[in-house]
């Protein structure tokens, strides 16, 4: 009894911390609109499904993200500095600046850098897991998708390999109602993207993908069964994109604000977590605001530090296109080199490392 | 060894070196539909040899995942005329891997293998020659080998490299082309063309099955014309060996490139634009090319279709003349 009181408050206090940092991440998305970084995605109402899952991985298991997963990568400890660093581009980011924001990265946490590309990620997470059963290792692949992105080829061709090269990975769908404006009646006509699993010979189950407990022990039994067994799971947790698809979107083109409404007040994971732990007296109003504070300053110094930051050389820009650099990239590094001689003051040179 | 031969046998050294290599692919199980993989699930197993659903995506995407754990994927196009489903994965994923993680993640331990080029009778889906598509995507390496010797080196030298190789396999010579091939593994350098014949009058590049087609040319244009060439087998189209057909077209002064696909956008046509640029002062006629029509790779047309000898011979002479 005492175990398992002591092992809910160790759940509750790394869920309670992730959940609402990820909440209280203020103003990343005003970043963009206000043009300092260029781009953003936010994970409102998702939260539940990043944390739930990532909380009933082994850290060695290897994931394989679409790019709405910020919260996995949190609960992994991925500090905020370097989020900061890849959304800036600056010359701490890992990624040396290649990519636009939220394409994270990060090989000692086991996440595979984030692709623009949908559903390319679900056939090499497949790969992944192949070559996990081969190597004895113990471990497991999961691989996140929206339900838009299920309808790539990539998505027929992984769930398929998956399940005939009896891969031990979870197949983890966000149903989170929109692909940017495309609602799911647009999307789909049959019965969302669980019922497909049976059809490849894959175990499926429909969560709640708002009830932090349910997503974690869905994924916790098709993590022991993936082990197991060698065999694939389709996790499809239905849940709410509460913010626009990004910052290049305004969502009040195609949706209600009382649609969006009932969501974030009504069913949102942080909301609905937070009467749990309330309920059973393991958090109350003043630890909330204590941490909304401190999270909310912590976030912002990671902001200012990350802006003042030079970018990289501009040198990186040649670099690991192969292993080695090509004779010929390199006479072309050679010829920018040369040209920002001369020509060096209409280039935004003051902004990057020397 | 004929040329399927010599790949299976790169194969094998492959999976006796390296634990983790595995083949997979449409119908590599019971051998392969042109035989390169023979006798190699009964030796190495089921799970390291093994067929997978008929998907081409799906099968580079795999690879791909395979490798970025740091295992060796070698994976089979059945024809590389059907790479074309995989060609976002090779293009946008397995090019840009290092470049786009800042070298955190990497699939360089993926090869790709596909039958390529004509073959007498393969019309517009069994013949095709894709390279040039290939070439304009930085990340990858494309070879193509001449001949078994040439191709067991080179395929060894693509499963060993640290970056995503597509090694096409010129299918026509899969069982004509027939030499000595040791048994023991080696390698042939990447991105190193190889001077096959030397010479002094002009110089002649191509790669694969063409290679034997310009070499017939050199022995007509000495014969008849007493011109003296040099070829030049290409080898890695990207990232190619540009010094190598420079330094011959300075000597020479003259460049004629051979390729099976299509004129317009064909590999000849980056060769050509550098040459041109390095050695401009030292050409003494236009570069010229001789490659397959603008077209669809026809069935029952191909003796017309395709660059043969003739065709090369009479670019030569006008060359020759100009």
């Amino acid at each position: 009894m005492a175990a398992a009181v002591s092992a809910a408050s160790v759940w509750r206090q790394s869920l309670a911390q992730a959940a609402l940092l990820l909440l209280r991440r203020p103003g990343v998305r005003g970043l963009a609109r206000s043009g300092r970084i260029s781009f953003y995605m936010t994970n409102y109402g998702e939260e539940g499904t990043h944390v739930g899952s990532a909380a009933a991985l082994d850290s060695t298991d290897l994931v394989f993200g679409q790019y709405r997963e910020a919260g996995v990568l949190m609960y992994r400890d991925y500090p905020l500095e370097l989020f900061m660093a890849q959304c800036y581009g600056n010359m701490s980011d890992p990624g040396k600046g290649r990519q636009m924001p939220v394409h994270y990265g990060c090989k000692e946490r086991h996440f595979v850098t984030i692709s623009s590309p949908l559903a390319t990620q679900i056939p090499q997470a497949v790969g992944a897991a192949y070559a996990a059963k081969r190597a004895n290792a113990n471990r497991i692949v999961i691989c996140y998708f929206g339900e838009g992105a299920a309808s790539e080829g990539d998505a027929h061709a992984g769930f398929n390999f998956a399940a005939t090269l009896e891969c031990p990975i979870i197949f983890f769908c966000r149903n989170n109602g929109y692909a940017i404006s495309t609602p799911t009646y647009e999307q789909y006509r049959g019965d969302g993207i669980a019922a497909r699993g049976p059809g490849y010979g894959i175990m499926s189950i429909r969560v709640d993908g708002n009830d932090v407990f349910a997503v974690y022990n869905a994924t916790k039994e098709a993590r022991r069964r993936a082990v197991a067994e060698n065999q694939p799971f389709l996790i499809e947790a239905m849940t709410y994109r509460i913010g626009h698809h990004s910052t290049s979107d305004d969502s009040s083109a195609y949706r209600s604000v009382d649609e969006v409404n009932y969501w974030d007040k009504q069913d949102h994971p942080i909301s609905r977590l937070r009467h749990y732990l309330v309920s059973h007296g393991w958090w109350d109003e003043d630890q909330e605001k204590t941490w909304r504070k401190q999270s909310r300053k912590m976030v912002m110094e990671a902001f200012a530090q990350a802006e003042r930051k030079l970018k990289p050389n501009p040198n990186l820009l040649f670099s690991d296109v192969y292993q080695e650099m090509p004779a010929q990239l390199r006479k072309q590094q050679e010829s920018l080199a040369q040209h920002l001689q001369t020509y060096g003051e209409h280039y935004p040179l003051d902004h990057f490392d020397k | 060894m004929n040329l399927f031969q010599a790949v299976t046998s790169a194969l094998d050294n492959s999976l006796a070196k390296d634990p983790t290599a595995v083949i997979f692919g449409e119908d590599v199980a019971f051998g392969g539909v042109f035989r390169c993989t023979v006798g190699l699930r009964d030796k190495y197993g089921k799970d390291r040899v093994f067929n997978t659903p008929l998907c081409e995506q799906g099968i580079v995407g795999f690879g791909i995942g395979i490798a970025v754990t740091g295992a060796t994927a070698i994976a089979e196009i059945q024809f590389a005329d059907y790479i074309f489903p995989a060609f976002d994965q090779i293009v946008n994923e397995a090019a840009k891997y290092r470049y786009r993680s800042g070298d955190l993640f990497n699939c360089g331990s993926l090869t790709i293998r596909s039958p390529w080029g004509c073959v007498g009778h393969g019309g517009l889906y069994h013949s095709q020659c894709p390279e040039a598509f290939f070439a304009h995507c930085p990340g990858i390496k494309v070879v193509i080998p001449r001949s078994p010797f040439q191709a067991k080196g080179l395929l060894l030298s693509c499963i060993e490299d640290k970056n995503p190789c597509i090694f096409f396999e010129p299918k026509i010579l899969y069982r004509a082309a027939v030499e000595q091939v040791p048994v023991e593994p080696y390698t042939i350098p990447l991105s190193q063309a190889e001077v096959i014949q030397e010479g002094s009058d002009i110089t002649l590049v191509a790669w694969g099955t063409q290679v034997h087609v310009i070499r017939e040319v050199a022995l007509m244009a000495r014969e008849k014309l007493g011109v003296s060439c040099e070829i030049i087998d290409l080898r890695t189209i990207i990232p190619w060996d540009v010094d190598t057909v420079c330094k011959s077209v300075i000597k020479t002064g003259r460049l004629l490139i051979s390729h099976e696909a299509p004129l317009t956008g064909g590999f000849a046509s980056e060769i050509s634009s550098t040459v041109q640029e390095e050695c401009f002062l030292n050409l003494e006629a236009p570069i010229s090319r001789v490659c397959g029509y603008d077209t669809p790779f026809p069935h029952i047309f191909e003796p017309f279709y395709i660059p043969d000898k003739w065709k090369c011979y009479d670019a030569l002479r006008k060359m020759i003349n100009y």
